[in-house]
């Protein structure tokens, strides 16, 4: 009985054998000329920042204008107040046209300008040092090792160190 | 129209699926939104009033691009010289409006329409990741304030650290620390909830009301938590009023101003009227959420605004206003022994306030009024604004009955009197659909930059000096609340539209608060911002 069941339990692993990987089977086909490595590259970029810049811009300031200063120089009001003249008011009597001259004054208009500059900054290339292509070309595609880091170039952001990214 | 012009045009309709192009450039037209209205609360509405403007205009541009479309295909037939329309500000219209530039014009245009689809699908994608309405046909508007308050009380008499319940403390406190949502549902509905954050852990709402516009002789219609129309200093927003804190009486009568409620909104046509009255719960539930009590406590309140003069010419730099508000209420009249029966300081027969600052204690207080049956708020208000200079005031009076054997009739009153004036010239804005004042804009914002060319560059923001006198007397027969009188002096400087800094030095008195008297100096100082 103990002689079936140790035969059951080693056709069980043999029937499952073929489907498990195998311990550090890709070891023995690793290339020989795997020991990649990166340069950097220096490139340039550009930043966009902002600075200011203040606008002088004149602006009017309309004076006050009091119900009689609308007011026809035909109405009672009208004559106490000064209202206007008959010549200004063509259009209509009550909407002639006394008003006031405003006062203008000069106030600073604060304006964010967004500029581009170059800022220097480094990408990283992969390169594989001592390895022809034909050995790289063939074996790195196909016997990559599970394990090994593939290493994406990296696309440097401005003002801060530039580092790999690995996955 | 001649053959050829129009063997052009089933051409084109041709090449645009159907679709007349001419219609297709009129959709492709910039439309520029109509500006909106502001209600009584500064929220868009009165769609009736623009749109059908906008689509008469837009009609009448497209009677007027067809007939010069075909009026440009006759004379490139016969003339072949191009037309030159109106600029939209493509160049695309214009040439294939011309009649000239036939297929390229049209590959030009389909780019264009192509680029455009491109941009809308990438703003399609973008507002996907963005805050906005659960539901698609609402709109969502984020509001918020923040104040944040220095209080100092360099002075304060022994008969003041009495009413305190010791000596006043300086403190450094958020005042408001709000943030809601505001917006529009389908039909004519709108919507706010806006919470306050400044209590800490006793977070509370504040305006939470749902709402309809455009109803016929009610005009808008809120029901919710929502301020009671108790004259003008409580229906300023705080973001807008020239002192840190109202004057007494108006914090006394109206204290915490907002009640549940329902409330017409209304304003003449003129804008030189408006009016709202409705009914609420006298309880503040911002706290408890809930009334509960068979006693209902209910008051019907109203204001009728009148803005007399409204200088147009000036952009509204010159205005006055009256108003006359009241309310009658009844309070459950319920005394310490009832508290069994009915739930504790349900009585809101009650008026109290603090000596317009923050203290821990109400300076100013009549205590429940026991017996009270019911009780009449009358109040006079006006506002005059010349240029820079802003004048307001208002008078309140409070008549309270009480039940037979629970004591004699009580009458209480104060009112206020200020002055404000601009150094730097802006005036005090005036909303003449609300009767309130609005938001100040600095001619220069304050600013302390460095430019590109190496200058420190300083603007100014607008400067605004105040003062106000108020008195109120809250002491009657065996009432004695205290009276209390005070001046305060202000100094507000305006950084921008939504960003302030403001600065009070109050010096008072109060009298006979059940026999505490004294004196005292108060400094206050609110940094704020609203958005």
């Amino acid at each position: 009985m103990h002689v079936l069941r140790l035969l059951l339990i080693v056709a069980m692993i043999c029937a499952l054998a073929p489907s498990l990987p195998a311990a550090c089977d890709c070891c023995s086909s690793c290339p020989e000329c795997g020991n990649r490595t990166c340069h950097a590259v220096p490139v340039t970029t550009s930043v966009t920042k902002i600075c200011y810049e203040v606008e002088r811009r004149q602006i009017c300031i309309p004076q006050v204008c009091f119900p009689w200063h609308l007011l026809s120089s035909h109405s009672l009001l009208g004559k106490l107040c000064g209202g206007c003249a008959d010549a200004d008011c063509t259009s209509s009597d009550d909407q002639c046209n006394n008003i006031r001259c405003g006062r203008v004054i000069t106030v600073k208009v604060l304006k964010k300008v967004s500029y581009t500059c170059d800022s220097c900054g480094y990408a990283w290339e992969m390169d594989d040092a001592g390895c022809t292509d034909a050995d790289t070309s063939a074996q790195a595609a196909t016997l990559r090792p599970p394990q090994m880091a593939t290493v994406e170039r990296y696309q440097p952001v401005p003002g801060q160190t530039s580092t790999i990214i690995f996955r | 129209m001649t053959p050829l012009c129009f063997v052009r045009i089933l051409r084109i309709n041709h090449q645009f699926n159907g679709r007349n192009p001419l219609e297709t450039i009129i959709l492709n037209i910039p439309h520029k939104p109509t500006p909106p209205i502001k209600n009584w609360a500064g929220a868009p509405t009165d769609r009736e009033t623009w749109e059908p403007l906008n689509m008469t205009f837009r009609k009448l541009f497209s009677i007027t691009t067809v007939a010069v479309a075909v009026f440009s295909c006759n004379a490139a037939s016969h003339a072949q010289r191009p037309v030159h329309l109106p600029s939209t500000g493509s160049d695309d219209f214009t040439q294939f409006t011309s009649g000239n530039s036939g297929v390229s014009s049209l590959e030009a245009l389909q780019e264009q329409i192509n680029n455009q689809s491109a941009d809308i699908t990438d703003l399609s994608s973008a507002l996907k990741k963005k805050a906005g309405p659960g539901v698609s046909s609402a709109t969502m508007k984020i509001v918020g304030r923040v104040h944040a308050d220095y209080w100092g009380f360099p002075d304060t008499s022994p008969g003041i650290d009495a009413i305190e319940g010791g000596d006043p403390q300086d403190r450094l406190a958020f005042r408001r620390a709000r943030f809601g949502v505001r917006g529009k549902l389908p039909a004519n509905m709108e919507y706010r909830i806006e919470m306050e954050f400044a209590g800490g852990n006793a977070t509370q709402f504040r305006d939470v009301w749902i709402g309809w516009n455009d109803i016929p002789f009610f005009q808008t219609v809120l029901l919710g938590n929502q301020k009671r129309p108790y004259g003008l200093a409580y229906l300023n927003s705080s973001r807008f009023n020239v002192f840190l804190e109202r004057p007494f009486a108006i914090e006394a009568i109206n204290q915490n101003v907002r009640r549940l409620g329902l409330q017409s909104y209304g304003v003449s046509k003129d804008q030189n009227w408006n009016w709202r009255y409705g009914v609420f719960n006298q309880r503040q539930i911002a706290d408890e959420g809930n009334y509960t009590n068979d006693h209902l406590q209910l008051e019907f309140a109203s204001r009728l605004a009148n803005t007399f003069w409204y200088d147009e010419v000036s952009g509204g730099r010159g205005y006055g206003h009256w108003g006359i508000s009241g309310t009658t209420a009844y309070p459950d009249g319920s005394t310490a022994a009832d508290n069994g029966a009915v739930g504790p300081d349900q009585n809101e027969a009650r008026f109290r306030c603090r000596p317009e600052s923050r203290s821990a204690s109400h300076w100013l207080d009549t205590g429940l009024i026991d017996g009270a049956d019911n009780y009449q708020m009358l109040g006079l208000e006006s506002a005059l604004n010349v240029g820079p200079l802003h004048l307001a005031g208002e008078y309140q009076n409070v008549w309270l009955e009480r039940d037979a054997g629970a004591g004699n009739d009580l009458h209480f009153s104060g009112g206020y009197v200020e002055a404000s004036y601009f150094l730097t010239g802006e005036h005090t804005p005036w909303n003449r659909r609300s009767g309130t004042i609005g938001r100040v804009k600095p001619f220069e914002n304050f600013f302390v930059v460095r430019t590109s060319d190496g200058q420190c560059e300083k603007g100014l923001g607008a400067w605004q000096v105040a003062a106000r006198y108020s008195y109120s007397d809250f002491n009657d027969m065996d009432i004695l609340g205290g009276i209390g009188e005070s001046v305060t002096f202000g100094l507000n400087w305006y950084w921008t539209p939504n960003a302030r800094m403001q600065f009070n030095w109050i010096n008072g008195t109060i009298d006979n608060n059940s026999g505490n008297s004294g004196n005292y100096d108060i400094v206050g100082t609110r940094f704020m911002v609203d958005f």
